[in-house]
């Protein structure tokens, strides 16, 4: 939402070039009061002050000797400084010809003498307030362009920096796995220090394997940000991506204490990408096991010749219904990341890929009764 | 035949070089680390021709593209099959010249299986 300033801005200035000495006391008395009125004899001398000076409004009369209003006109207009400064032109001809000429050289406005006091106000006022809103109207592009381009660096930045994380990643991980490797083919003769060894190297791969989901989680922020879901159909079979993503969360459940049960009433194929909706699966298990409270969870896979329907169903804290549709969005949690680390991405992610999909994704839930979330998925898709 | 099947691994990541061989040899393979692909194709053209070619892309001076193509114009190194290591997701996007592809970070488990698929085959 915009915030539109309320402080006072400051009074307009208004530039009167009008060669009659008495006409130029009328506007100063007329105008003054309100705005900053500044006075120049000559058509010259108004070009020169307009130059000069920033002014939020140029009054001048047509026909002055030497420079007059329309020759006025066509030189503000001509340069940078003034070419879209507000100007009125006015006139004590009030042919067709003349008005069109000025119109023509650039005025916004043309005024014919004798005009009443009133509506020159009223002229004044509403081409000030034209004048500010289409400021106002620029700065807000300008706000918005730059908090674009903003994004756009953080994205880049999110981007480049996964990309840059996964290398050491890989040391990492392949120094693990070959240690644990050496400590299992020395388990053999099996001593406490190995165990030891073993489990703390078993820690570490578990950590490895954190670091680089919560590295895929940011990479897919910014692909995911800039339209860049690639998705790749296959004909897949669903049952065996959710028994391979139940497998892959096996260990987490168990430490959790909840047992994952899968129920598949009839056999699912479709197109989808594999991956992709096996990461869907894995989030949803992933929350489950995360706020499931160490009780079991269910997951129910379902379809007809349309859709398939899959269920993650655990019976934990649950997730107040002022917050179940802003678990949603993105970095968006329905606790504290005290009590549940994260990068509140698992469930956006979710959404942006089943929404690829043209499927849906809800989820129902009672505080205290736990939460189930439902994507259905078209099987053309 | 005693000789162990001899890999060449190109990444200007000196630690990941290192890790991966330290890897392979651990899996019974000759594993020849180059920093540079100007060594690397030193290394494919003159002495006994590795079985195997482990290449990562983003690398200063010769790339992994290039590194390719320069790879595919010399008779000594054209039918040396390489298999591409890198971090980058939009690598599939697009067409790659190579047997097949890694992507990073992946498992001790995904590179044995892909270096032997390809050392089995020679």
């Amino acid at each position: 939402m915009w915030c539109v300033s309320t402080e006072q801005e400051p009074a307009a200035r208004i530039l009167v070039v009008e060669d009659d000495p008495e006409a130029r006391a009328t506007f100063d008395l007329l105008l003054g009061t309100r705005w900053t009125v500044t006075l120049a004899e000559r058509g010259d001398q108004g070009r020169d002050q307009a130059l000069g000076s920033a002014f939020d409004l140029v009054i001048a009369n047509v026909q002055m000797p030497g420079l007059s209003g329309i020759e006025l006109a066509r030189q503000l207009r001509a340069e940078r400084t003034t070419q879209d400064v507000p100007l009125i032109l006015m006139s004590r001809t009030a042919g067709q010809r003349e008005t069109i000429a000025g119109l023509e050289a650039g005025a916004d406005d043309f005024l014919v003498k004798p005009f009443s006091g009133r509506e020159l106000l009223v002229r004044v006022q509403t081409r000030l307030e034209l004048t500010s809103m289409r400021r106002r109207n620029a700065q807000q592009e300008e706000a918005l362009a730059s908090l674009q381009r903003t994004l756009h660096v953080r994205d880049e930045f999110l981007s480049a920096a996964s990309h840059e994380l996964r290398t050491p990643i890989t040391t990492l991980s392949l120094q693990t796995e070959s240690l644990l490797a050496s400590a299992e083919s020395t388990n053999g003769h099996s001593s406490p220090v190995n165990e030891r060894l073993h489990r703390r190297l078993a820690a570490i791969r578990r950590q490895v394997v954190r670091l680089n989901q919560l590295v895929d989680q940011l990479l897919d922020v910014s692909q995911f940000v800039e339209g860049r879901l690639d998705l790749r159909p296959e004909e897949i079979d669903l049952q065996s991506l959710i028994v391979e993503a139940i497998e892959l969360m096996r260990d987490s459940a168990v430490s959790a204490g909840s047992p994952v049960r899968f129920r598949m009433r009839n056999e699912v194929v479709g197109h989808w990408d594999r991956l992709r909706l096996g990461q869907v699966v894995t989030n949803l298990l992933s929350n489950a096991i995360k706020f499931g409270c160490g009780r079991p969870i269910e997951v129910e896979l379902d379809a007809d010749s349309s859709v398939a329907r899959l269920e993650v169903k655990d019976s934990g804290e649950g997730i107040p219904t002022q917050e179940q549709e802003r678990i949603f969005e993105r970095f968006e949690r329905a606790t504290s990341v005290r009590r549940h680390p994260g990068l509140g991405l698992g469930l956006w992610i979710c959404k942006q890929i089943v929404d690829a999909c043209h499927g849906t994704i809800s989820v129902e839930s009672e505080p205290g009764q736990g939460a189930t979330f439902s994507v259905q998925l078209p099987r053309a898709s | 035949m005693n000789e162990r099947p001899r890999l060449l691994i190109v990444d200007d990541d000196v630690e990941l070089c290192e890790s991966l061989a330290d890897a392979l040899t651990d899996a019974g393979y000759e594993a020849v680390t180059a920093y540079d692909a100007h060594v690397a194709l030193r290394l494919s053209r003159n002495g006994p021709p590795p079985c195997l070619i482990l290449l990562d892309l983003m690398m200063p001076e010769m790339t992994g593209w290039q590194f390719r193509e320069r790879q595919l114009c010399d008779r000594r190194t054209r039918d040396i099959p390489v298999v591409i290591m890198t971090a980058n997701r939009e690598v599939r996007r697009h067409p790659i010249r190579a047997d097949a592809l890694l992507l990073k970070p992946f498992t001790l488990d995904e590179l044995l299986e892909q270096v032997e698929s390809f050392v089995a085959s020679a």
